[in-house]
């Protein structure tokens, strides 16, 4: 079984994203990691792995030559080998279904694991557009993944707004993590200098045609206003008259 | 002239038979002791051993003066009576010999005779006594009283068995020597025991006595012959262990660098190859007492880490050759310790049970083979360089109201106050911090902090296992440490007090490093604080493993409570060195524990049986573990949690009008 885990290189989420004086990302103090979900996914395929089965994990990444530091740590974390997609411009889930369509046909795998959303920009499109594209199944938010028929399906649990909906998909097809699926193991430094030795295949976007054009423009960034404190009530009619007047969240 | 004549009535063919089974018994026994060594050198080579005067003392203070081993009583008093008896037999039979083939050129009794033939007998006669009593006193231990740590087998009942058999034999073979030799009857009285012996054995013949000689010869090298094939092989190897036990101090681990790394694949300890050979031999110098076991706070909270059968486990592997992986250490064990040190200190022979862990841990970390919220820490560690999580610019928001100066580079002070990160960011720590930084305020302390350029000295990164990461950190800290041009740094936490003191200097950073507690006392000392004895609340202490136990202090926290209180200090009985963790060192503070496995309840249940009203602490992670652990089993009168700089405060404003309180509240005294 070959299992492909794209990746995405974005900001730690326990850093502080500001903006410079013209407006945009502050890059001099981001750290930048994978994204979460796409950890999550790849931490999944290696517990596949781990469970015994016979099982290839590439990891892919898209986009600038500093993106390859995260494919390394994923190599770290059990990926078997690397492709790396320099792409040098802005991408939308357009494009980057896109070019993962491309990737997918090189690769052939049977299962293509990612996390359901980027947390910079927080799209959550490209799983299903890349489906959409190749034509597969897709079972999207996968709290627990379940290799099922001699491998030839999976029974995937999934969060959604309802509560908990479990789903059989004939592979290949495409899975997105949710955050209850597992919790990643942590990557040591030394895990990933002896990763270095795992072989990345560097893969020019020019071999995939005509790139569709970026559909979202980014207009203007903000940072979010500051939290307004909390004021502490009386008693519960005060609370039910707030709730009620002010919040409006109630009748 | 006192004497004896050696051989006394063995011919000439059964001494050959004697020393025939003599070559024997030191074959059995030294195939047994080379064969061990062989497994020794499958690990790393032996590190350097140098400063032999510290060492040859340390050796006589572990083995005759016993320092660790009477840290038990009766097992103490058992060993010494064993171990000086066959110490004095030994070189009684050595002196012996010296006689023997010293006769070849010096003719018959030109040594053994007189009063130093006396002075030899009753010595002999009363050390061997000690054995008898002592042997028996084991044999009673194991038998009677039980010890679950101790471990049976049947190989162990019947060494001591063996040995007591040869030692009462050998009493049996004095009274029949003394028996059948009229001219001994004269000086018996130098032979105590062994006449008590004779005066039942009257008449025999020499025959008897060649019998009995040749009941007690085979028993003797029997013991010989056991000696490396059972826990008995501490005999020989835990002198040298001792002798050569490594240059660095409790708790300070080894690092590794990205250099060594590259160059060997390897970190960490991964299989048997990558300890080194003092590491394997200190495994065979284990003797099975169980010390570690008994004192463990993982093992006493009812988990499965369990330091002896590490030890244990770890020694089996070892006749598995190099290549043997330690996952026969379950990663339950591993987790669980809390790197405490009581097994350490309690070992007599000196084996590093946490340096094998962490190590152990520091391979499997860099395997991949962390998760949970241990992970979680280290990662949070990794991007905001505190394991909070949180960001740097709140790390003074502790102080807000309080005047603090940031260290200026241009401003000398006497102290840099080390916050910590539970100080910034721990809400019962910062109210630790605010108590230091108003006595050191009352003692016109020209003090400064680094507020937002702080960072965690890397401790839980070292324990957890994140070597790299903990080499990031404390290098980057010697650099800001080092561009203030810090030299007396100011700690409230254990932790980074150790870490800044101990292991710093591995990178180059040589610091000043106290405890505020030893800042405290030394302020106090010369006069410059002055803190009124006017607390009329019973107090008890809980003493931080790192500070007790790991680097010594247990005075300076005491001094300062009893300038507090006017009622002396009501001790807990597992103290200063012996005390019981709280469960949060080893990065235990960022593992999930379940409520029925915190090692903190059993400490909140005896620091609670002293009836004190406070437990004063000195370290902010025992004051959360300490002080959640007696709100779970305290009830309505569980005592109040404070750190010893709180108290002192509340002793100062005790008689001293109040300030105005700061508006926001924040940080006030109850």
């Amino acid at each position: 079984m070959k299992i492909l885990v794209p990746i995405k290189r974005v900001p730690d989420p326990y850093g502080r994203i500001r903006l410079t004086s013209d407006g945009s990302i502050d890059a001099s103090d981001i750290k930048w990691v994978i994204n979460p979900f796409d950890e999550i996914a790849l931490e999944e395929a290696v517990r596949i792995r781990e469970q015994g089965a016979e099982v290839e994990i590439v990891a892919v990444i898209i986009g600038e030559a500093v993106c390859e530091e995260q494919l390394r740590t994923a190599l770290a974390m059990g990926a078997d080998r690397g492709i790396f997609v320099e792409f040098n411009s802005p991408a939308d889930p357009g494009i980057i279904s896109f070019l993962l369509a491309a990737v997918f046909k090189s690769v052939n795998p049977d299962i293509v694991l990612m996390g359901k959303q980027g947390i910079d920009d927080d799209f959550s499109q490209t799983g299903q557009r890349l489906a959409a594209r190749l034509n597969l199944p897709q079972a999207t938010f996968a709290s627990k993944i379940e290799i099922v028929s001699n491998g030839s399906a999976a029974r995937v649990a999934r969060e959604v707004d309802a509560g908990r909906e479990t789903l059989e998909v004939k592979l290949p097809a495409v899975i997105t993590t949710d955050l209850r699926l597992n919790e990643p193991r942590y990557v040591a430094l030394p895990a990933i200098i002896k990763a270095r030795s795992k072989p990345v295949n560097r893969v020019n976007t020019s071999e995939y045609g005509s790139i569709p054009a970026l559909q979202i423009s980014v207009i203007k960034r903000e940072v979010p206003l500051p939290r307004k404190g909390g004021r502490k009530v009386g008693s519960v009619d005060e609370l039910i008259t707030a709730l009620r007047d002010e919040a409006k969240v109630i009748a | 002239m006192p004497t004896r004549t050696i051989f006394f009535h063995i011919s000439p063919t059964m001494q050959v038979v004697f020393y025939l089974l003599s070559l024997l018994s030191l074959i059995v026994c030294g195939w047994g002791f080379v064969r061990r060594m062989k497994l020794w050198r499958n690990g790393l080579p032996f590190p350097k051993v140098t400063d032999w005067p510290k060492r040859i003392k340390s050796l006589a203070d572990q083995m005759f003066a016993h320092r660790r081993i009477r840290r038990r009583s009766y097992a103490g008093k058992m060993h010494a009576l064993i171990f000086f008896g066959m110490f004095v037999l030994f070189i009684g039979t050595n002196i012996v010999a010296v006689e023997h083939y010293g006769a070849l050129i010096f003719g018959e009794h030109w040594l053994y005779k007189g009063s130093f033939y006396l002075l030899c007998k009753i010595t002999l006669d009363l050390f061997g006594a000690g054995l008898l009593i002592g042997t028996a006193l084991a044999l009673i231990r194991r038998y009677v009283f039980k010890p679950p740590s101790l471990g049976q087998n049947t190989m162990d009942g019947a060494f001591l068995l063996l040995l007591f058999a040869a030692t009462l034999t050998g009493f049996l073979l004095e009274g029949a020597g003394i028996a059948v030799d009229p001219k001994r009857l004269a000086f018996a009285g130098f032979s105590p025991v062994g006449s008590l012996f004779s005066n039942e054995m009257h008449g025999i013949t020499t025959g008897t006595y060649a019998l009995i000689w040749w009941i007690h010869i085979p028993l003797v090298l029997s013991v010989i012959a056991a000696l490396p094939y059972g826990r008995w092989l501490h005999l020989f190897v835990a002198p040298i262990t001792i002798i050569t036990q490594p240059d660095r101090s409790m708790g300070v681990l080894e690092p590794v660098t990205m250099a060594q790394v590259e160059e060997t694949g390897r970190v960490g300890l991964g299989n048997i190859g990558d300890l080194n050979s003092w590491e394997l031999m200190s495994f065979d110098g284990c003797m099975e007492c169980g010390r570690c076991t008994d004192v463990c706070p993982a093992n006493a909270a009812g988990k499965q880490l369990n330091p002896k059968n590490i030890i244990l486990d770890l020694r089996k592997l070892m006749a598995h050759g190099a290549s043997a992986s330690t996952d026969v250490i379950s990663d339950e064990s591993l987790w669980a310790c809390t790197n405490c040190h009581a097994c350490v200190r309690e070992c007599p022979t000196l084996i590093r049970h946490v340096d094998i862990i962490d190590g152990i841990r520091r391979f499997r970390v860099a395997e991949g083979r962390l998760f949970g919220p241990a992970a979680t820490a280290l990662r949070q560690l990794s991007s905001r360089e505190n394991p909070w999580g949180l960001p740097a610019s709140q790390r003074l928001d502790w102080a807000k109201d309080l005047d603090i100066p940031l260290v200026q580079a241009d401003t000398e002070v006497e102290v840099l106050f080390w916050i910590g990160c539970a100080g910034a960011f721990e809400p019962r720590a910062q109210k630790t911090v605010r108590a230091i930084t108003q006595l050191l305020q009352k003692a016109n302390v020209s003090f400064a902090v680094l507020g937002p350029k702080e960072r965690c000295t890397g401790d839980p990164a070292r324990r957890i296992g994140d070597e790299f990461l903990f080499q990031q950190l404390a290098e980057a800290n010697i650099s800001t440490l080092n561009g203030v041009k810090a030299k007396r740094i100011i700690t409230q936490c254990p932790h980074c007090f150790h870490t800044m003191k101990n292991e710093y200097p591995q990178f180059g950073g040589n610091y000043e490093v106290l405890h505020h507690t030893q800042y405290l006392n030394e302020l106090i000392a010369e006069g410059r604080l002055k803190i009124p004895k006017s607390l009329n609340d019973s107090v008890t202490y809980h003493d931080p493993c790192f500070l007790a136990r790991v680097n010594g202090e247990t005075e300076a926290p005491r001094n300062l409570l009893n300038s507090t209180s006017l009622i002396p200090l009501t001790e807990v009985d597992r103290r200063e060195s012996k005390t019981f963790c709280c469960g949060a060192g080893g990065g235990r503070m960022w593992m999930d524990d379940s409520p029925n496995e915190r090692p903190g309840l059993k400490r909140a249940e005896e620091l609670i049986a002293t009836g004190a009203k406070t437990v004063a602490v000195g370290c902010p992670f025992c004051k959360v573990m300490v002080g959640d652990s007696i709100a779970q089993v305290g009830g309505e009168t569980a005592p109040q949690v404070l750190d010893i700089a709180e108290l002192m405060l509340k002793a100062v404003q005790a008689l001293t009008p109040r300030p105005p309180l700061p508006k926001t509240g924040a940080g006030e005294l109850e």
